[in-house]
């Protein structure tokens, strides 16, 4: 008995690992998104912090607090980006887990100088649909909060929230929002009631997906020569890649992308064709190596945070050339190929120049990681992405790897 | 926790009031606030950090604990190691303009109102790149100037309120600093470091024009009125002076040995009739001076302590006020900020 009462806080401690695991694992995820946070933020990378603290707050669910400083460094991002509804959420949650003076400055000067407005144009309103303030406000907050109001009404045909008080224009239409009531303005054609539906919510992973890098790449070498007959051997180098899409969002952590772009091998594609080349001088001109294809490529993508994943086929075709051949001369090459290949055993087709279009189709895999807003895009951050992936041709495979600039879509 | 220390010695008929805070460094740059309400001040612990603080003011007496203006990203409990909030500038309405960078991160311009939210960037990074520095305010609070090194030197740029656009008015292969308005905003002042030398000129419309050079720096020009007050170091990199010149060319020195500033320009009464600095020469460093730019005629305020200097005059209810920084006593540490009623002694 006294051995099995010393087994049991052995099996206490087992039967309370997993659970312990769990919130172990959510307060360090807490922990690296808090220090997250305060990088980005010392960047003045706002996009990135509000991905971050909303990451945050969807470990509320696994027992994880949150304290007054996500809540604090959350709100001033939200600022940055226009969302003064969401600054004020998260200044009540900061103050819901702190009181500060700090904190409850900032809600007393936001319920100071912003009133509730409510804008609707109806679809079939044909006139200047603008939201413009009479004078623009100092503060960059009440900038921000403008140009995201100006953004929701022009997207959705809807705005309703916060505004700084003041007097605006919608069109020739104008209202004031005061401190009293909300202040509500429809333009619709006489005599329609509106219908219009708010379009597309913000806050979408949807834009632009830009990718440019360099890498290798290469053509394989023939997987069965002898069934084959004539073809090039293999070659590669180093070789760049640069392609522009666009990605939507189906969810918060998945979206499809498609993407047209160029790869291509670093260096000359000058040479003609394969026969006369190699009558003209079999052995000491060789051309340069050319691969250069454009490519299609459509992917699924999955994010956590700033990490994306992408993965999805290719389909590529260009233009192929290099010197060398497997299994002898081409067809029509005269005798200098073979008496070439008699003076210089194998190496006789070494200098042959082979050129075709390729066709080809195929995978790739990318691994995305967003570092800073990029400028002058709505939301599109800048990163950094590894991408690989191979394709065939059914006779050879065509592999590559890649390190990129990316522009890819947040949320 | 910050301490806050109410010192009242004779100065003639003043009363001086100490304004500290607890963090170790030297207060610099005392700014007011349009209305004298508020000074603005830095503290620098000479080590790469410096921050900026903001008094309320009652008859030239704290009121309360001076703020700590934080850096966006940062809250009154983390953050500030190796970061710069520096060079206040009041705008019209009532908010602070300064330049600021967390540690190791590029100077950006903040916006911070007093009593409220915590510091936000005025301009992001789409509007205006690179560094950014020396903002000037305009009298009616629709423009800014600043500086940017996005194209490699320093160039004069000007946010418009309004319409929200930054535009580059003023660029050269050479370094541009301190652009300054006038008093109706029709022009501006700036500095061009050239060949290891400083001149300046003036902007107006969409040209610039030459208005003083000289052997050495003519450096961080104000308008007082007409006249731009600046300094000057034309006798030699130890000797600063305070110059004044009325037109194209023009240039008198006003004050001699003057202990130049951290980073303020010349600080000017309300008026702009006067202008107030330290000296540099040992036994003169007990007082603040002020010299009234058109006769020259100098008055000397005498604090009691020593090493004075980073002068600023303000006005709050129909009285003057002068604020300055000075060691209490030989061989103390820390410069510590002070603020005399100078009301009938200009």
């Amino acid at each position: 008995m006294p051995s099995l009462m010393r087994l049991v806080p052995f099996a206490l401690f087992l039967a309370s690992a997993p659970a312990y695991a769990g919130d172990a694992a959510a307060e360090a995820e807490h922990t690296r998104l808090a220090e997250e946070m305060r990088r980005l933020a010392g960047r003045n990378a706002w996009r990135g912090v509000d991905i971050a603290y909303r990451n945050m707050l969807e470990l509320e669910s696994k027992g994880v607090a949150l304290t007054y400083d996500d809540h604090w460094v959350g709100a001033q991002a939200a600022r940055d980006l226009g969302r003064i509804t969401d600054v004020y959420d998260r200044l009540l949650r900061a103050r819901g887990t702190e009181k500060r003076e700090e904190c409850q400055n900032w809600i007393n000067q936001i319920d100071a100088s912003y009133g509730r407005a409510k804008v609707a144009v109806d679809e079939r309103w044909e006139g200047e649909a603008v939201l413009a303030p009479k004078q623009v406000p100092f503060a960059p907050d009440q900038r921000a909060a403008i140009g995201a109001a100006q953004g929701i009404l022009k997207d959705t045909g809807l705005y309703e929230g916060l505004l700084p008080y003041g007097e605006y224009t919608v069109g020739d239409k104008a209202f004031t929002v005061t401190a009293d009531g909300v202040a509500e303005l429809t333009l619709a054609p006489e005599g329609v009631a509106r219908t219009r539906a708010p379009r597309t919510p913000t806050g979408r992973r949807d834009g632009i997906r830009l990718d440019l890098g360099g890498g290798m790449m290469q053509a394989g070498t023939p997987s069965d020569t002898a069934k084959l007959g004539v073809q090039a051997d293999g070659f590669g180098g180093a070789a760049w890649r640069a392609g522009v899409g666009w990605e939507v969002e189906l969810n918060e952590r998945v979206g499809v992308l498609a993407q047209a772009g160029y790869q291509g091998l670093l260096g000359s594609s000058e040479g003609s064709t394969a026969v006369d080349d190699l009558v003209a001088n079999p052995r000491t001109d060789p051309t340069q190596d050319s691969l250069q294809l454009f490519y299609l490529w459509g992917a699924a993508t999955f994010w956590a945070g700033d990490l994306g994943l992408s993965v999805g086929p290719t389909w590529a075709g260009g233009r192929a050339q290099t010197s060398g051949t497997l299994n002898g001369c081409v067809e029509g090459a005269g005798t200098e190929c073979t008496s070439a290949g008699a003076a210089y055993g194998t190496d006789g087709a070494s200098g042959t120049r082979v050129s075709g279009n390729v066709y080809t189709g195929g995978a790739t895999l990318g691994l995305t990681y967003s570092l800073f807003d990029f400028p002058g895009m709505k939301n599109g951050r800048g990163g950094i992405s590894l991408y690989g992936g191979a394709q065939s041709d059914l006779v050879r495979l065509y592999p590559w790897g890649q390190v990129a600039f990316s522009i890819a879509p947040s949320r | 926790m910050h301490s806050l220390l109410l010192l009242a010695f004779a100065a003639g008929s003043t009363h001086a009031a100490e304004i500290s805070v607890a963090d170790r460094g030297h207060a610099m740059n005392p700014q007011f606030s349009r209305d004298g309400s508020q000074v603005a001040f830095e503290v620098n612990n000479m080590s790469g950090k410096v921050d900026l603080y903001v008094s309320k003011l009652s008859a030239g007496n704290p009121v309360g604990t001076p703020t700590r203006v934080a850096l966006p990203g940062a809250s009154s409990s983390f953050g500030g190691g190796g970061s710069v909030a520096a060079a206040p500038n009041w705008h019209p309405d009532g908010a602070l303009i300064f330049e600021g960078s967390n540690a190791g991160g590029a100077m950006r311009l903040y916006f911070w109102q007093p009593g409220g939210a915590a510091a936000a960037e005025l301009l992001s990074s789409g509007q205006a790149g690179g560094d950014l520095s020396w903002p000037s305010i305009s009298s009616d609070g629709l423009n800014v100037a600043f500086v940017s090194d996005m194209t490699g030197a320093g160039d004069v740029y000007v946010w418009n309120r309004s319409s929200n656009a930054v535009e580059r008015v003023v660029s050269s292969p050479f370094s541009e600093m301190s652009p300054r308005y006038n008093a109706d905003a029709s022009q501006f002042a700036y500095s061009r470091k050239n060949n290891g030398t400083e001149d300046l000129f003036t902007f107006a419309g969409t040209q610039s024009s030459p208005r003083i050079g000289g052997n050495g720096d003519q450096s961080r020009p104000v308008w007082a009125g007409d006249t731009v007050v600046y300094f000057s170091n034309e006798r030699g990199d130890d000797h600063w002076d305070i110059g004044a010149s009325s037109g194209v060319g023009d240039k008198k020195t006003i004050a001699r040995d003057v202990r130049l500033p951290m980073r303020s320009t010349p600080a000017l009464s309300p008026d702009g009739q006067w202008v107030a600095w330290g000296s540099s020469i040992p036994a003169k460093a007990g007082s603040i001076y002020v010299t009234n730019i058109a006769s020259g005629q100098t008055r000397t305020i005498d604090t009691g302590l020593v090493a004075t200097g980073e002068p600023a005059l303000g006005t709050s209810g129909g009285r003057l006020f002068l604020a300055f920084t000075a060691l209490p006593s030989e061989g103390a540490d820390w410069r510590s900020l002070h603020v005399i009623d100078v009301t009938g002694q200009l």
